[in-house]
């Protein structure tokens, strides 16, 4: 399509574009479109090349060399004795992307491939804006999407689920303007089935725009039979990864435990800045919705209020909420510019495509400089720890656990952030003993650990040295290392 | 602009007839009506009667026997040791008249009173709602927003300040209709500032219709002027409270601590069901716009985004997003059912006072029956309590020192819910020990403690069994008193 063709709207599809077609188009500066790709790319790499920190990626890159070493997909866990469930690998693919890389460049290699995502889901956002709006309003609302995702864009699988998500976004606002199913999504599922487990979300966005197209009355029985297979393909895709059918139920196995226990699973606090970016997106984007003459399409309507329920309801899904957000307020803003959108170029995708690899080359060696060590954690306890004997039991910080699975693989944690493979019964035993409440030495008596790796200024530190006369074996990051008498 | 312009040309005006309703099904209408209100009263009956629970009254009820008995308020506090800033009594007519009624009554006066001002909120709500629907819609509507308000229905001043809101949103509704100044919100905004902090919302909302009047272009320069001296006047007669004018200020000294600290303070989690039935009557005045394509006023919109942003900001204005929300769900029902909107008689009006009276009389044996004892405070510590010597210090959860200061008025809490007059770094080291984070111990000797009146198994009551040595004197619902060694 020539960039100065309107984008094909099927009939009845969309009465605010239609109604602009016949005005005449606003022609943006020559540099603007380049001079806006230039800024988004750099802010991104700015964005994305830091110190290798969250508490996450350590037992995802030892999952890594798990899987690489022949580990089971689904079993008992290797590594903590007191887990009682099976560990799933629902995250595996990335997992061995990341610790490949961590095996031939070490840490840098981490955190490059976390500014690639990033610079995968900048395009991914742009590409599915831009199937709703103009290069410049589309670039700002990737722009103002990315900020959104800003709380959770670290060095996780999830990144990867992030950029598929726009990806499926993006493919569906396609759909529902020309009701064509994407027959890709399904074998796209399964990938992403293979590195994240928010590719559910994916399938619902899926059934949430079909929903809003049989609303609207815009699909026969053979149509919306064809558009339903997608989704249904898509389920039936995720259960043919090596973890197989049990896969389908493992979100809801993760979130029984990590909704009351992990805190990106509580609800989304409205202040937190990126909610509030994600919220004034969404509140922009239905301004014109609410000030205009006609009347919204369901489907729309319903990719709305999936934005502002995942927006909502949990932290860990502000992103999914701004995603989302993207390609409407994108298309608010090419309202306001009084025309339709015109479609995507090859020359401009290529020229975007480019500039994303240079970003990605130029990002290779700022990495190496930067995030050769990792932070926040007590890298110079390392010498103390290793003299600990192997099978020691180490009562930890929660958040610390996963770094010390994979920094001391030889000790054993009592817990890890993969809150899953525990009892409730024993993550609230836990849970009692961290707050010091009534009852908290049980824990001890259960696990008898021997050392203990917990914050400098945690109630347990306090109670452990004032009560039980722990000693101090050395402090690092505000961690203290104790030990027991 | 004349002053029977009633709405602007992108709002169907909600037509009006005195007889359209009872011409429909002469009879069978007023009997529904009568059937409805009666269950939605009872219902509001039921809500309104029960136990003495919330932990605030108490210090309401201190406060009004301190200033009846001629007290005035200053540094030192005369009963917080710690506090810094002198309290501002900004609620003391509430606080004087619920004196007033348990001196007369007891603990059943104050539920009624309570079960009192929930139905006056109900009939401030069918009065808010009925300007733009009918009878039956305006009090199922009443009765929704009463449900989204549950969690501020508890006997405490913050109620009385919801009628008055309620009030002000139905009254501002009207101005917007007809463009005519309401002066006597100004009066009422001064017995409001004697009650409740909440008349500042008030104004708020007035200036948000002004705002959208001037967008929608409704004003000429007079009439905005004339408008924009409610709200001007009102914060006037604010200041012109016995407090006088540091009243204005008073909501800033309160929301710097309280934010910080106070659960109620902190912002909405959408997990609150109140907040879901709030966001739900919200949500679907939106779905109206978006579907029905008819342009609302900007007024309509600024009433819609505040009622949002009260609603997500706090738990503690949930209450006044529901408030706002039940004009403009009742007006968009009204539009979907395509009727016109049907006059309140004389008559109808004189029954629900009726039926009001009968409700309030009903509710006085009903409290005396249900409300004799409180709950949720430890009353069979009472007699351990009065044994404390006179000035002795007490760490007490912050919640409960209220009902403290009520019980036991010789003994001196470490903090109470004035949190206001306390400094930032006390309130601070208080939540830290709460906790028994490193630092518990100072706390608790710098602030000489003698006694704790905390929750039963929480950190600091077990540290300070465990390590401090400190005795059990007794343990009722769930609060345990320890004294020191």
């Amino acid at each position: 399509m020539s960039s100065d063709v309107a984008v094909t709207t099927a009939e009845g599809v969309d009465q605010v574009t239609k109604g602009y077609q016949a005005k005449p188009r606003d022609h943006d500066p020559r540099w603007l479109v380049p001079a806006l790709a230039l800024f988004t790319i750099a802010a991104t790499v700015k964005l994305g090349i830091r110190q290798v920190s969250d508490p996450d990626t350590w037992w995802h890159l030892k999952t890594g060399a798990y899987v690489l070493s022949g580990g089971s997909f689904n079993g008992p866990d290797p590594w903590v004795p007191f887990s009682s469930r099976p560990f799933v690998l629902t995250q595996w693919l990335p997992e061995v992307v990341a610790q490949k890389g961590y095996a031939l460049f070490g840490l840098p290699a981490v955190a490059w491939l976390r500014a690639v995502a990033m610079l995968a889901l900048i395009s991914a956002l742009v590409w599915a804006a831009r199937q709703a709006a103009d290069a410049v309003p589309a670039t700002i609302a990737a722009l103002a999407a990315l900020i959104g995702t800003g709380g959770s864009l670290s060095e996780r699988p999830q990144l990867v689920s992030f950029v598929l998500l726009a990806v499926t976004v993006g493919a569906w606002w396609k759909t529902a303007r020309d009701l064509r199913p994407r027959w890709w999504l399904a074998p796209m599922t399964l990938l992403w089935a293979c590195s994240h487990g928010l590719w559910g979300v994916g399938v619902l966005i899926g059934l949430a725009v079909i929903a809003g197209l049989a609303l609207d009355r815009r699909l026969d029985r053979r149509t919306a039979l064809r558009l339903l297979a997608v989704p249904a393909l898509s389920v039936v895709a995720a259960a043919l990864t090596p973890v197989g059918p049990r896969l389908l139920l493992t979100p809801f196995e993760v979130s029984s435990n990590a909704a009351q226990f992990v805190q990106e699973w509580q609800p989304t606090d409205p202040r937190n800045l990126f909610a509030a970016v994600t919220l004034a997106m969404i509140t922009l984007a239905l301004l014109p919705w609410v000030r205009g003459t006609s009347a919204r399409p369901w489907w729309q309507i319903a990719l709305a209020g999936t934005a502002v329920v995942s927006t909502l309801a949990m932290f860990r899904t502000v992103p999914v909420g701004s995603i989302i957000a993207a390609p409407l307020l994108a298309s608010a803003l090419q309202e306001l510019r009084g025309h339709a959108a015109t479609g995507l170029s090859r020359r401009g995708t290529r020229a975007w495509a480019a500039l994303a690899v240079a970003a990605a080359i130029v990002a290779a060696p700022i990495a190496a400089v930067v995030a050769q060590r990792p932070s926040g954690w007590p890298e110079g306890l390392r010498p103390q720890l290793a003299a600990i004997p192997a099978k020691t039991v180490v009562l930890n910080d929660f958040a610390a656990g996963g770094w010390l699975l994979w920094a001391e693989p030889q000790l054993t944690p009592v817990i890890d952030l993969r809150s899953e493979i525990y009892s409730m019964d024993y993550i609230r035993d836990y849970k009692r003993t961290e707050d010091v409440r009534a009852g908290w030495q049980g824990f001890l008596d259960r696990t008898k650990p021997e050392y203990a790796l917990l914050k400098t200024k945690a109630p347990l530190t306090a109670a452990l040295q004032e009560q039980l006369n722990w000693t101090t074996v050395g402090r690092d990051a505000g961690y203290v290392l104790l030990r027991a008498p | 602009m004349p002053a029977d312009v009633t709405l602007d040309r992108s709002t169907p005006p909600a037509p009006t007839g005195a007889g359209a309703e009872a011409s429909r099904t002469p009879g069978a209408i007023p009997r529904l009506h009568l059937t409805l209100a009666t269950i939605v009263v009872s219902i509001s009956v039921v809500i309104g009667v029960r136990p003495v629970s919330d932990p605030s009254p108490w210090l309401h009820l201190k406060i009004g026997r301190f200033l009846l008995d001629g007290g005035r308020f200053g540094i030192p506090d005369p009963w917080a040791p710690f506090a810094s800033r002198p309290y501002v009594p900004t609620e003391w007519l509430s606080a004087i008249i619920g004196q007033e009624i348990y001196q007369g009554f007891g603990l059943p006066g104050i539920a009624w009173l309570r079960c009192a001002a929930i139905l006056g909120l109900l009939s401030a709500l069918v009065w808010s709602a009925r300007r733009s629907a009918d009878t039956t819609t305006a009090v199922l509507v009443a009765l929704v927003a009463l449900v989204g308000a549950y969690d501020g229905l508890t006997e405490r001043p913050q109620l009385v300040g919801f009628v008055f809101l309620a009030v002000a949103v139905g009254t501002w509704w009207r101005t917007a209709l007809d463009l005519k100044p309401r002066w006597w919100l100004v009066p009422m905004t001064w017995l409001w500032a004697t009650f409740h902090g909440l008349w500042s919302v008030g104004v708020a909302v007035g200036l948000v219709v002004i705002a959208g009047l001037l967008l929608d272009r409704r004003l000429t320069r007079a009439a905005a002027t004339r408008l924009l001296a409610v709200p001007l006047l009102s914060v006037a007669a604010a200041a012109l409270t016995p407090i006088g004018p540091r009243l204005l200020l008073s909501p800033l000294t309160v929301g710097r601590n309280a934010s910080e600290f106070v659960g109620e303070w902190q912002s909405t989690s959408v997990h609150d069901p109140f907040a879901v039935v709030t966001l739900a009557m919200l949500g679907l005045v939106m779905l109206s716009w978006f579907r029905l394509g008819r342009r609302p006023p900007w007024w309509q919109i600024g009433l819609l985004l505040t009622g949002v942003a009260a609603t997500l900001v706090m738990t503690r204005t949930i209450a006044v997003g529901a408030i706002l929300a039940a004009p403009l769900l009742a007006n968009e029902i009204q539009q979907y059912r395509g009727r016109p909107v049907c006059e309140t008689t004389r008559r109808s009006r004189f029954a629900w006072v009726a039926l009001i009276l009968v409700a309030l009389v009903a509710a006085a044996p009903l409290s005396a029956a249900r409300a004799q004892d409180a709950v949720a405070v430890p009353d069979r510590l009472r007699p351990q309590l009065s044994r404390i010597p006179s000035g002795t210090v007490v760490l007490a959860e912050g919640d409960i020192s209220g009902w403290l200061f009520w019980a036991d008025p010789q003994v001196r809490p470490v903090l109470d819910p004035r949190i206001e007059i306390y400094p930032p770094a006390h309130v601070r080291a208080f939540v830290s020990a709460m906790a028994a984070d490193p630092g518990w111990r100072q706390f608790v000797n710098r602030t000489g403690s003698r006694y704790a009146l905390v929750l039963t198994g929480s950190p600091i009551a077990t540290a300070l069994v465990e390590r401090a040595g400190w005795s059990q004197l007794g343990e009722d619902a769930g609060f345990v008193l320890l004294r020191t060694p």
